[in-house]
């Protein structure tokens, strides 16, 4: 068994750094998807985490416990979703969107947004309360004010994309419900081990989790610098 | 023309009234003292004239004109404010200067002169590249007033901005204040009030979340005594003086006097001036106003402060240790 792991991890190094066509298409879909997710779900939690930070409204520990609870939602779930919205007789049917990438992107914007918004918005709730009087009594209109906040906690807020980014890219269930597995168009890194896994060929498929973990690991290692930096 | 204006301005905190300030006023290019205990309410007012808080009630106006808290935005930006305890944005001196000129539209050679000229002024130039969170407290503040003041505001708020700093600090920070171009208005709080003296045009004394009609200064505890012709007002060693309004007999009042309603005399002077004492010179301080103050001991529990010009200060021949006299009359007379 050890020596198998050990022959896949050899086989996982050889596979990136041979620049084997099949796993870089596999590397590149992956990434391509998760990073356009990410900035998504970026978007839009920036500052819905910002003003949640910031507001107080009652009902407010319900939403908490809402968000918390999306953090948990199985990946299968959101894709079974999204699935009945995109499948053609679905609401979104006419936009023939299923297994496209277009469709996980969709998928992986709703695993992700939850983890960023939570993050921020405790991060804003956490802190320093005079950044934004800091701001707006030099000079700044509110929009700045609020940047300014976030710069202050760039390294949280880099840690909480690091989070959504982790999540997306190593999640099944919404790219094979959503993306249907199609070879060399939504096949991602863990669709491709699962087919593989499904097909016998364990070496290969633990190869590709290997390679994957390496690149989740490149990703933790720029993102563990940039925070070190911020945090400065 | 009025710069601030506050008008029926009351807050609250729990129930608990902290700022209730039926109204105030600061003309355009005076420098104000805000001086009052802990506790008194000096920060709220503060953030509130900085457009900064909220009043449970009342109307605000920034150079005689209303403004809408729900969008206070344009009045706000021509307001410069510093904080008791400053926030520095993370990064150098640089950056926190950069953010506060950043609305500005200055090109890159003024922005750096304009950010230069006030760093030197606040002794820091060289620490413009260093974090302002590792400066010390007093580096710290003339850092938080350098980056305020660099905005060229014409209104500018200082909250307390000489506690916790070291006295050479506060010497540059006294003369920066005091030296400030004369179109600019300034509002600045503290507790001391030898300083306020020194450097404000006119002192406005908060106590509780009012404002006092009196500065916190030339007070008396003393009792009245009915006599023909009004009450005369006894300190314990005696010191009296006369009061013509109406008092309770042999209740004990805080009496105090305004130091600008206080003559100086070198001979006793005859005149319709009722109370007039004799005393020694035991302090002359002189502030960046052209106004000095002389402390006259005239009892032990009875020194009194009096604010003149140099000039007079200078025709008179003041000195520490001479025997003086001091007049007031009794409208100078605050009695609590």
């Amino acid at each position: 068994m050890m020596g198998s792991l050990f022959e896949a991890l050899a086989e996982g190094f050889r596979l990136l750094f041979s620049f084997d066509r099949e796993v870089y298409t596999l590397v590149g879909t992956s990434f391509r998807i998760a990073t356009s997710s990410t900035i998504i779900a970026s978007c839009i939690a920036f500052p819905l985490g910002t003003w949640f930070g910031l507001a107080d409204f009652r009902g407010r520990k319900v939403v908490d416990v809402v968000l918390n609870t999306m953090l948990f939602f199985p990946t299968v779930v959101v894709g079974h979703l999204v699935y009945m919205f995109l499948t053609h007789d679905g609401p979104l049917g006419e936009y023939r969107l299923l297994f496209t990438r277009t469709a996980i992107v969709i998928g992986q914007v709703i695993l992700a947004t939850p983890i960023i918004l939570t993050m921020v918005s405790n991060s804003v709730r956490q802190a320093d309360p005079r950044i934004i009087k800091t701001a707006l009594y030099l000079g700044a209109g509110k929009f700045r004010a609020y940047m300014a906040l976030l710069g202050e906690v760039r390294a949280l807020v880099l840690l909480s994309l690091l989070a959504a980014f982790g999540r997306v890219i190593s999640e099944i269930g919404v790219s094979m419900m959503l993306g249907g597995n199609i070879s060399g168009r939504t096949r991602t890194i863990t669709t491709g081990i699962a087919l593989l896994t499904s097909q016998g060929e364990f070496t290969r498929a633990t190869s590709l989790g290997i390679v994957l973990l390496i690149i989740v690991f490149g990703v933790n290692l720029v993102v563990y610098q940039a925070t070190h930096r911020a945090a400065r | 023309m009025k710069a601030f204006e506050a008008r029926d301005i009351r807050r609250s905190y729990n129930g608990r009234i902290v700022l209730d300030i039926p109204e105030l006023s600061v003309e355009q290019g005076t420098c104000v003292a805000l001086v009052g205990p802990n506790g008194s309410g000096k920060t709220t007012l503060l953030e509130i004239l900085a457009l900064l808080g909220r009043p449970d009630r009342g109307e605000v106006l920034i150079n005689e004109k209303a403004v809408d808290f729900g969008r206070p935005e344009t009045h706000r930006r021509k307001i410069s404010f510093v904080a008791q305890e400053p926030y520095f944005f993370s990064g150098s001196l640089l950056r926190n200067m950069n953010f506060a000129l950043a609305g500005d539209r200055l090109n890159g050679s003024d922005r750096t002169q304009r950010v230069g000229k006030y760093l030197s002024m606040l002794g820091i130039l060289e620490f413009s590249n260093r974090s302002p969170r590792t400066f010390s407290s007093g580096e710290g503040k003339r850092a938080a007033i350098a980056r305020t003041l660099c905005r060229e505001s014409e209104l500018i708020i200082l909250d307390e901005p000489f506690t916790h700093i070291d006295g050479s600090s506060a010497a540059i920070l006294e003369e920066v204040i005091g030296n400030l171009p004369d179109d600019r208005t300034v509002i600045f709080s503290t507790h001391e009030l030898a300083r306020a003296y020194r450097l404000a045009d006119r002192i406005i004394t908060l106590q509780d979340g009012r404002i006092f009609p009196w500065t916190l200064e030339n007070m008396f505890r003393m009792t009245a005594y009915k006599v023909e012709d009004g009450f005369e007002l006894r300190t314990g060693s005696g010191a009296s003086i006369y009061y013509p309004g109406d008092l309770s007999d042999r209740c004990s009042y805080v009496v105090s006097l305004n130091p600008s309603e206080v003559f100086v005399s070198k001979d006793r002077i005859v005149s319709s001036v009722r109370n007039s004492y004799s005393g020694v010179i035991t302090k002359i301080e002189s502030s960046g106003k052209r106004t000095v103050h002389v402390s006259v001991e005239c009892r032990k529990d009875f020194s009194v402060r009096a604010a003149l010009t140099e000039r007079s200060v200078r025709e008179l021949g003041c000195n520490v240790g001479d025997t003086v006299w001091v007049h007031f009359k009794s409208t100078a007379m605050h009695v609590h």
